[in-house]
């Protein structure tokens, strides 16, 4: 009994010591298990890429990283719990493009994008495109624009949502050709998919995961890429830019913390993570999931956020689903 | 087994930990809760009233009379069988027929869906076994909670009320664990000296030679509907569940013994929702389509162990098609000796006081509605609706329509919508295509021929109240 009593006093007085010498408590950082909020459901992309990185990181802090899910709300919930949580460096999570740049127009959310985050990396980034089926006699984006000018409202297409990259895609091509097609939601990727292999829409919007496979088999096929760059599986197909429209759409994967997150925190979360892209296990899976590995800083993904939250605030107006438009 | 923790539940749970065995012996292990919890969602169904997962909400129905009755023993008995057979006969079909099926289900566009919809609705009417405008009541309930979140084609927020989590609508667990499992214990705590009636006398544990003259043809087709409503995508095990137990009692010669404890009403249902687990692999195997939420969670674990699922999985990776296979053989079997011997211990379970048993189910109400999204909004609302639940019991209204209304009214609401952006907004569309028109109408005609008799029989009776 005395002895246990001798003990704890020691060990107060190594831990005040420690403390005093150490100035501030983040020279330890970090002493406990780190929470990781994914804001999408166990088992998809976003949450297998974020474990991946976990897995790796909790080696490099010696602390386990716990990936939490916190779904909901096209990501929102999950956001908003990292912006919501101690800015101790204890809580970092996923900050995805889309809850930053488009919802926060659409829905009163507890978060600022553009004051309330410190950004660990961006380091995914997602792609689109147009497939038509294999089948089709629509062989280039070219002879789409064509038909679609020749018989106007003829074509339909699927996505998975309004205020996704997929379906800005298709209306982004539409304003530059000045073509009208229309647009079908589905609730997820591989019912839009359906739909296009069914015969029941002419165009599938989605993202490589989802058509690469039936493109391969030959179901399937890429008219375009949507983004800046050519979609790697299927290198010969041009981008629209390429094609001559002027236009791209883009999302990321992408880490970050609260705001106010000490800055040397910060730096070591960032130094880590960004060692853990190079990680064989990660891009496995980033391979797995046919999302490109593209590193960029914490700066450069917050101007990223900055500018596509102003180009999202445009589109999402025009299809009058900004939060200011709705009815009471 | 839990209540709540039903297959997504327990296999979100187990999914990090598949990463450490092999893509088939992961595919197999995930498979295998699967069907094990489809299987044991009927237990707590039929011995306490509280669905273990969605598709046990009609094995409620009759299950749980049979037990107040003290056939709880014949019941699970039937429901093991009944799945095993389905079961059985899904693999069968999955293996024979996987591949040409598989791009049949590709047929099915918005139109289809819609007048399956349509179909499906009709079916409310043989889910009431009290009255008719209650149970309409209640499907308009049902298809205003369905329609809560936002709006997939316009984008607007229905019903939200500036609550965030609201956006992705009312979760299906929180409202079947609510309207079932808490109003039961709400209900059982208040009528607590009642419940001598379920000490009777424990009539055999297995279904006897009556039992299986009655369940045989509730089980074959049941086993036929589940197993094609399966390979559907959105729902096709609770979808057939609800759809057998309207056919049951259309075909049945005492209708109006459902409700009251027939074995009908859960050999059929139990069939088709384990012959749809067997349907629903076959479009995530050879097309790479997730039928439903666990399917989905299924090509999630082939992701992670750099599998491909799509046209070429079967072609590449033959080893993990006959692995499901295989498993799924040996799993069934297991499943049917596991239950057996259990049935009499299971059976026990309604002799331990309800005052021991009624925080249990609570705390396993709780952790699953907590489970799904790790969401503390859920679980407010399975309390809120344990108590509209109980009001509702109290009242006579019943919550099957609800819940059917609430899972068919946003599938029939989407598919409405699509077909008409497809069709330009003409509803010729419903007809000029074939599966639809014969879809809808098969539709018509259920909604006419019951119209018949219960004007015929049902009002004299009413008089005579």
């Amino acid at each position: 009994m005395e002895g246990k009593r001798h003990f704890l006093w020691g060990a107060a007085m190594a831990a005040l010591v420690v403390g005093l010498v150490a100035g501030v408590s983040w020279a330890v950082y970090p002493d406990r298990p780190i929470t990781m909020i994914a804001n999408y459901t166990p088992g998809g992309s976003a949450d297998l890429s974020a474990r991946a990185l976990a897995k790796y990181a909790e080696k490099q802090l010696g602390q386990p990283v716990a990936v939490v899910n916190k779904p909901g709300a096209a990501g929102s919930l999950g956001v908003g719990a990292i912006a919501a949580a101690k800015p101790d460096g204890y809580t970092i999570g996923l900050t995805t493009y889309g809850p930053l740049t488009m919802a926060p127009h659409m829905y009163d959310l507890p978060y600022n994008p553009l004051t309330d985050f410190e950004y660990i990396m961006g380091y995914g980034k997602y792609m689109y495109g147009p497939c038509v089926r294999g089948d089709s006699p629509l062989k280039t984006l070219k002879d789409l624009v064509d038909f679609a000018k020749a018989n106007p409202g003829k074509i339909k297409y699927s996505h998975p949502g309004l205020a996704t990259p997929n379906n800005f895609g298709m209306i982004y091509l539409a304003r530059a050709t000045g073509v009208k097609w229309e647009g079908i939601t589905f609730k997820g990727a591989p019912e839009a998919v359906a739909a296009c292999l069914g015969g029941h829409v002419d165009i599938v919007s989605q993202n490589p995961l989802d058509v690469v496979p039936y493109i391969k088999a030959g179901r399937l096929r890429l008219l375009a890429s949507f983004c800046d760059t050519r979609w790697e599986w299927v290198p010969e197909v041009l981008t629209a830019r390429e094609l001559g429209y002027n236009f791209d759409v883009v999302s990321w994967l992408a880490l970050g913390a609260p705001k106010g997150t000490p800055k040397p925190i910060m730096e070591k979360l960032r130094a880590i993570f960004k060692a853990a892209m190079s990680n064989a296990e990660f891009l496995e899976v980033m391979k797995n999931m046919y999302i490109p590995v593209v590193y960029r800083t914490g700066d450069e993904y917050k101007k990223f956020v900055e500018e596509g939250y102003k180009q999202n605030e445009k589109m999402v107006l025009e299809l009058g689903l900004h939060k200011s438009q709705k009815a009471k | 087994m839990l209540p709540g923790i039903g297959p997504v539940g327990a296999m979100s749970l187990l999914l990090p930990t598949t990463l450490h065995v092999s893509p088939v012996g992961a595919i197999i292990m995930l498979a295998g809760i699967y069907y094990g919890a489809m299987y044991g969602g009927s237990t707590t169904s039929i011995l306490v009233n509280i669905p273990g997962e969605a598709a046990s909400v009609v094995t409620c129905l009759d299950g749980y009379q049979m037990a107040r009755q003290g056939r709880a023993g014949p019941a699970l008995g039937i429901a093991a069988f009944g799945s095993f057979i389905a079961g059985t006969a899904s693999i069968v079909g999955l293996m024979l027929v996987a591949p040409p099926l598989a791009e049949a289900a590709l047929k099915f566009g918005p139109p289809e869906y819609f007048a399956l919809m349509v179909l499906g609705m009709t079916i409310l009417i043989y889910l009431a076994s009290g009255s008719i405008p209650k149970a309409l009541m209640m499907a308009v309930v049902g298809i205003i909670l369905g329609s809560v979140g936002i709006d997939a084609t316009s984008g607007a927020q229905r019903f939200t009320f500036g609550i965030l989590e609201l956006n992705d609508g009312i979760g299906l667990v929180p409202l079947v664990m609510g309207l079932f499992g808490i109003s039961e214990v709400l209900l059982n705590v208040e009528q607590s000296l009642r419940r001598e009636i379920f000490k009777t006398r424990l009539k055999g544990l297995l279904p006897s030679r009556q039992d299986w003259r009655e369940s045989a043809k509730p089980i074959a087709r049941g086993s036929i509907l589940g197993f094609f409503l399966g390979i559907l995508p959105g729902g096709g095990a609770l979808i057939s569940s609800f759809v057998s137990y309207g056919i049951e009692k259309r075909f049945s010669k005492h209708p109006e013994k459902f409700g009251q404890g027939a074995i009908e009403g859960v050999a059929g249902p139990e069939s088709a929702n384990n012959s749809a687990t067997g349907g629903a692999f076959i479009p995530l195997l050879t097309l790479g389509i997730p039928a439903n939420v666990v399917m989905a969670m299924l090509l999630g674990a082939l992701l992670i162990h750099g599998l491909q699922p799509g046209p070429m999985l079967m072609k590449n990776h033959p080893d993990l098609f006959w692995g499901v296979v295989t498993s799924m053989y040996v799993g069934n079997g297991l499943l049917l000796i596991l239950n057996l011997p259990l049935i009499g211990i299971w059976v026990q379970v309604l002799r331990v006081p309800y005052r021991t048993l009624f925080p249990l189910i609570l705390l396993f109400c709780l952790i699953g509605a907590y489970a799904v999204n790790y969401s503390k909004t859920d679980v407010l609302f399975m309390i809120a609706f344990g108590v509209v639940g109980y009001l509702m019991k109290k009242f006579q209204y019943e919550g099957a329509p609800l819940v059917l209304a609430y899972v068919l009214g946003p599938m029939l609401e989407n598919a409405l919508r699509q077909s008409l952006i497809m069709s330009n907004g003409s509803f010729g569309i419903f007809f000029t295509r074939p599966i639809s028109a014969i879809g809808m109408v098969v539709a018509i005609f259920l909604v006419i021929s019951p119209i018949m008799p219960w004007v015929g029989k049902k009002r004299p009776a009413s008089r005579e109240e």
